[in-house]
């Protein structure tokens, strides 16, 4: 009897005290659906603007200011590609248009403009939202980072007009119409 | 009755159980009373902060603040003004030029793999180059610095941070003629002011890579695939201005500003 008053004693302690124990931590924490559900709700349905692209990341660390830093490179690195594939489609429309044999040069300074723009340089890329949630002595930042698209359009258009045989060809595509549109649109 | 081979009596189980459940309770309602307590000792000991602290105002100025020595008031008062004319430095000018390089490792982790950046061009601001006030609220001596304007009114009185965080610390405000950013650290019990100053640096670095920043992916060098991708930034920032400070148990949160017209990038 005695026994089992002191195994029962022993548990009951053992179950008050079991938690101080401090286990390693785990810096890289698998989502689960805990973390899932804590999301803020602007990370699973990003904004809708066509003057702005949008990148969500979500980064974990011990060091606070790291997880911050880190989901927001991760954001910047998917702006950077958004635009980048954003330029490669206007090239790809431009090339269509002109045509692969009318004149190769004028492919070739067309390319050489969008990766001049494109070059991953990120005008105005502003952390738009930041949560920041505590889960078992991690940090792990969310980020909502937005970039406003005029800078680098008016930027392509004017690498363009500097070329005068290049733009006056642009400016008979369809591309150019899409990308004065989206200039027009930006401005007001 | 047996448990576990021991055999057991009506009475003793009853005490037993008896025995488990008063333990249990004690265990439970100790939890509760400590997290009540806890709760009660936090509200009545919120920290208080000069009124310049909460919502600065729209001028550049440095704020300082140093824990106070009765041993060497001195020291405590030096350390406070060096901090606040670092911080009208930062307001009045500074190039914030670097890089930080991360990989991107399986499972489209990013890991950090360092970072350096520099505070260039900085103004020259010393205690002789500007106009200081100063104020002492046990545990700390707070200094003021101007920039030879005389400091706002009502900035030493004293009031606690607002305990629901601000509106900011979640959502960049927006407007067309400034640049926001915020930053945050971890509170050190040591040294807050350090906090602070970390906090306020991190918002200021942010700022910078706002204005514009250049993401160069590695993707293949010499002919080994990697994730790695250095972002650079390069920005002059004139009349930045922190004008919201908030924390946390843990954490401390600066909001800082720039005009538009005071942000330059040095990048191609």
């Amino acid at each position: 009897m005695r026994t089992i008053t002191v195994l029962l004693w022993g548990a009951l302690v053992l179950a008050a005290f079991g938690g101080c124990g401090a286990p390693a931590t785990n810096l890289a924490p698998e989502a689960n659906k805990k973390t899932i559900s804590n999301l803020p709700e602007w990370y699973i349905n990003n904004p809708d603007d066509p003057n702005y692209i949008f990148a969500t990341a979500t980064m974990t660390s011990k060091d606070l200011q790291l997880a911050v830093d880190k989901a927001a490179t991760a954001a910047r690195t998917q702006l950077a590609q958004q635009l980048e594939t954003k330029f490669a489609n206007l090239t790809k429309q431009f090339q269509e248009e002109v045509g692969a044999g009318e004149s190769s040069e004028l492919l070739q300074q067309f390319t050489s403009a969008t990766k001049a723009v494109t070059q991953q340089t990120l005008n105005g890329s502003k952390i738009d939202k930041k949560d920041i949630q505590s889960e078992s002595g991690i940090y792990r930042a969310s980020v909502l980072m937005s970039l406003p698209i005029g800078p680098a359009n008016q930027m392509l258009m004017d690498k363009l007009k500097a070329n005068q045989d290049l733009y006056t060809r642009f400016r008979a595509t369809k591309a150019f119409e899409e990308l004065d549109k989206e200039l027009k649109e930006g401005g007001q | 009755m047996k448990i576990w081979g021991a055999s057991v009596d009506a009475p003793s189980l009853i005490w037993l159980c008896a025995s488990a459940g008063i333990a249990l309770g004690g265990v439970l309602s100790a939890s509760c009373a400590w997290g009540t307590a806890e709760q009660l000792i936090r509200e009545s000991s919120l920290p208080r902060y000069p009124a310049v602290f909460h919502e600065s105002p729209n001028s550049s100025l440095g704020i300082g603040f140093s824990k106070f020595s009765k041993l060497s008031p001195q020291e405590s008062y030096t350390h406070a003004v060096e901090m606040a004319c670092r911080s009208l430095a930062w307001s009045t000018q500074v190039r914030v030029k670097g890089e930080r390089l991360f990989e991107q490792t399986a499972g489209d982790r990013t890991e950090s793999r360092g970072e350096n950046i520099d505070l260039l061009d900085l103004a020259e601001i010393g205690p002789e180059k500007c106009t200081l006030d100063t104020l002492l609220h046990p545990p700390y001596a707070w200094v003021v610095a101007t920039d030879n304007s005389t400091p706002p009114q009502g900035w030493k009185e004293l009031a606690a941070l607002s305990a629901t965080a601000p509106l900011w610390i979640s959502s960049t405000p927006g407007n067309p003629s400034w640049h926001y950013a915020t930053g945050c650290s971890q509170i050190a019990y040591k040294n807050e002011p350090g906090s602070w100053e970390l906090a306020a640096y991190n918002a200021l670095v942010e700022l910078a890579f706002l204005v514009k920043s250049r993401v160069r992916r590695l993707d293949k060098s010499e002919e080994i695939e990697s994730g790695s991708s250095i972002v650079e930034v390069d920005s002059s920032l004139r009349g930045v201005q922190f004008v919201g400070h908030w924390r946390d148990r843990e954490v401390a949160y600066v909001l800082a500003r720039v005009p538009v017209s005071g942000a330059t990038s040095h990048l191609d």
